[in-house]
């Protein structure tokens, strides 16, 4: 009897202890690809051209529900060449797989939080920004994991680790040649309401020499998030997205196309605010075409656009305009522009209450968690509504792939998945739906892989739903 | 259990048996303020395998085991139950709900009961710290013979009076244990089941009618023990044995892990500056970053 007693003490030890190991230990990358990428394979989209390869948990995160703004994030991208597929995560793990999902190497970040991912244009590292007390861009061998260089923007932006004001490197994009172009952005919100921007714009050679800074000699004093580049590295394009207007002299325009030698301005934009809005916002975007020739755009009012090279507004189309409805003002926000070959694609998300995005609207915004398509000549093409916000947008020429999470008035968990649809018509091609919102989307440069991460949510009835999770998918056409 | 050979230190030809008992105690030391410094789970859980490991190589027996396991678990399991229950940081994710706010009355007055997921993780990572000091002390305690430790301490000019209450309070840890299974034995002979049942009621009156006979028993034989001291000139300052040499070996092996120990504070109070928004040593970013994941 003792020594079954022992047996079983000893027998719960060792589940206790695995299961304390397993929980402690078990982070990104710990999940095994689906075997053959077949036993899921039928059952990953409803159609069949999604083709699940690989399901791999991320590792734990902090549980958001409805009520919060800002939301879990997931970085992902796909090698230039194809071979691989790059994640990073909330808690600063930076993950290189296969495109059968096998783990080649892991990375903590530390003390750092990761903002940015991009690779290298010969797809041989990968480029991590971080917001810390030093916000740095790591360049990492993509062979191993190794460093090869950083560079730190604190020197410009400063810092203020009492009030944890970190300088980041939030946007990263290279050219055809190589040359690496970098946001660095920090803002200071002072108690009174306040806010300070600060940002920068970097270029580095590949072997991480700073090549120049735009403004040379101080700092944007605008919320820049977003660059773009077109591949000679000629033209530059960022947007502004201020909250608060109060401290902004120099760079008041909305939109700014730099020449690719960081030395002045080739044109800008200021586009009068929508009523009800004070401020012009420009966050994801704008993205010159690779040619160079056209910038669009959508502004969070639901504007978006189809600028040329020079400058010269080709077409202006409203998309989403601030409704009053029940006397109370809703909008559905314009998130994604982009350029997919000949045609430019749109993304407005969720509908929100003007005078505080938390209270409820009467109704949804017509225009709202939908996609459009124009052509450049700015014809319409077609509309995708979709259920939920879409997080992130990837486009290829003929795919593109859409991140659905939080429908934030509906509240309805079953619009969450990764989406395809065709390219220029907008059809649904295949979803996979996932039980959490998918928060990160990428496809590959071939449109033959899709990527999408799912992240946990806590239901209003105290539910938790979803895991902190990468899905890689065949698209099988 | 109750056996008194589980509680005693038996002499030993393995490796821990042969370390020299100041070796141990400054290990032990050195444990002591890790699972004080560190924070990071993957680290503590690291030290509480090692110190497991350690008993594996001591060759515990399985009765030893299954004591330092019981213990073990009693801990982290106590500590998560009770942590998932009350945990009141914020962020905190309900993981299910045991008492739903809308019960008249006990779930009004509570507003509910939860386990929370946080609370699981906070109070297994705290259980560790005390699972690994527990493994360590009885790794000590069962592989030391307490003459040398009492030399050990006299030796670090510990007093007298306090390493002498120290050992005695460890020599009479197996006898409290045997006291018990003779109260427990004497009880049942008289038709009494003490875990019969489990009613909180029956339980407190269990625990009082074995505690008393033990509480009674151990003063007796404290009382004892202290005419026996007395009688023999307790803290009369008289030439006592020493200590063998420390092997040079393990007296450099220590002296490393002391300075590894103080190089460990000063980066834990370098980081604390830095978290705290004091001051950032931007020379120092490698480790921070390592610090970060294992410290």
């Amino acid at each position: 009897m003792k020594k079954v007693y022992t047996a079983a003490i000893i027998l719960i030890f060792i589940v206790t202890l695995g299961l304390l190991g397993w929980h402690i230990f078990g982070d990104a990358g710990t999940a095994l690809p689906v075997i053959g990428g077949k036993s899921k394979a039928q059952t990953a989209g409803k159609t069949g051209v999604l083709r699940e390869v690989a399901a791999i948990t991320l590792g734990k995160v902090e549980v958001y529900n409805y009520q919060r703004m800002g939301f879990t994030r997931g970085f992902l991208q796909f090698s230039p060449d194809g071979q691989t597929l790059a994640v990073g995560t909330e808690n600063g793990e930076i993950l290189l797989l296969d495109m059968e999902g096998r783990v080649l190497w892991q990375k903590k970040l530390g003390l750092g939080k990761l903002t940015a991912l991009q690779f290298t244009t010969d797809s041989q590292a990968l480029l991590i920004g971080e917001s810390s007390p030093d916000g740095f861009l790591v360049c990492l061998d993509r062979k191993d994991g190794r460093e090869l260089w950083r560079q730190s923007s604190v020197g410009e932006l400063g810092v203020n680790i009492k009030d944890k004001t970190f300088p980041g490197i939030v946007a990263i994009r290279t050219d055809e040649a190589g040359r690496i172009y970098a946001v660095g952005q920090r803002y200071i919100r002072y108690p009174d309401g306040r806010y300070d921007y600060r940002g920068r714009i970097y270029k580095f050679d590949p072997s991480g020499q700073r090549l120049g800074m735009f403004p040379g000699d101080h700092n944007l004093d605008a919320w820049v998030s977003w660059i773009s580049v077109d591949d000679k590295g000629e033209k530059l394009t960022f947007g502004t997205a201020n909250w608060d207007m109060g401290g902004i002299s120099r760079y008041t325009d909305s939109l700014y196309c730099i020449d690719g030698q960081l030395q002045g301005v080739l044109w800008s934009k200021l586009l009068s605010p929508v009523p009800p809005f004070q401020n012009t916002t420009l966050r994801s975007g704008p993205e010159i075409s690779p040619d160079g020739r056209y910038v669009t755009g959508i502004f969070s009012d639901g504007r978006c656009f189809l600028y040329d090279g020079q400058g010269q507004e080709l077409w202006l189309r409203a998309l989403s305009s601030p409704q009053k409805i029940a006397n109370v003002e809703l909008n559905a926000v314009g998130t994604y522009g982009q350029m997919a070959g000949e045609y430019a694609v749109f993304s407005v998300s969720n509908t929100y209450n003007r005078a505080n995005w938390q209270l409820p609207t009467p109704v949804e915004h017509p225009s709202s968690n939908s996609i459009f398509v124009f052509d450049r000549q700015g014809q319409f093409i077609n509309r995708y509504k979709l259920g939920g916000m879409i997080e992130e947008m990837a486009t290829q020429e003929q795919t593109l792939v859409l991140a659905v999470g939080r429908n934030v008035r509906t509240k309805n968990p079953a619009v969450h998945g990764l989406y395809v649809l065709s390219l220029p018509d907008a059809l649904l091609l295949d979803d996979a739906a996932t039980a959490g919102p998918c928060v990160g989307a990428a496809v590959s440069r071939d449109g033959t892989y899709a990527a999408g991460v799912e992240a946990p949510i806590q239901l209003d009835n105290g539910e938790v739903i979803g895991e902190y999770k990468l899905r890689l998918y065949q698209i099988v056409r | 259990m109750y056996n008194k050979n589980v509680w005693e230190a038996v002499p030993g030809d393995t490796w821990v048996h042969q370390l020299d008992v100041r070796t141990k105690l400054a290990a032990l030391v050195c444990c002591a303020v890790l699972v004080v410094l560190l924070d990071s789970p993957r680290t503590l859980y690291l030290l509480f395998c090692t110190t497991l490991v350690l008993h594996g190589i001591a060759r515990a027996s399985w009765a030893r085991w299954r004591v330092l396991l019981l213990f073990v678990m009693l801990g982290i399991w106590g500590s998560m139950i009770s942590q998932a229950l009350f945990y009141g940081q914020e962020p905190r994710t309900v993981v299910a709900c045991l008492l739903s706010p809308a019960v008249p009355l006990i779930g009004t007055l509570t507003g509910g009961v939860y386990i929370y997921r946080e609370g699981l993780e906070y109070g297994a990572v705290q259980a560790l710290r005390s699972a690994s000091m527990l493994s360590m002390g009885l790794l000590i305690s069962w592989t030391s013979d307490p003459r040398q430790l009492l030399r050990s301490f006299l030796a670090w000019k510990m007093p007298y009076e306090l390493a002498f209450m120290l050992i005695t309070g460890l020599r009479f840890l197996p006898v409290i244990f045997q006291e018990t299974a003779v109260v427990l034995t004497a009880q049942r002979l008289r038709g009494f089941e003490p875990l019969r049942s489990l009613a909180p009621r029956r339980l407190i009156q269990t625990a009082f009618q074995t505690l008393f006979p033990i509480l009674a028993r151990t003063l007796r034989r404290a009382v004892t023990l202290a005419f026996s001291v007395e009688s023999r000139g307790f803290g009369r300052a008289v030439h006592r044995l020493g200590l063998g040499r420390w092997p040079q070996g393990q007296w450099f092996g220590c002296v490393l892990l002391l300075l590894v120990l103080l190089s460990l504070m000063v980066l834990k109070v370098i980081d604390a500056l830095q978290f705290n928004g004091i001051r950032y040593f931007p020379e120092l970013r490698r480790f921070y970053d390592l610090m970060k994941v294992w410290m």
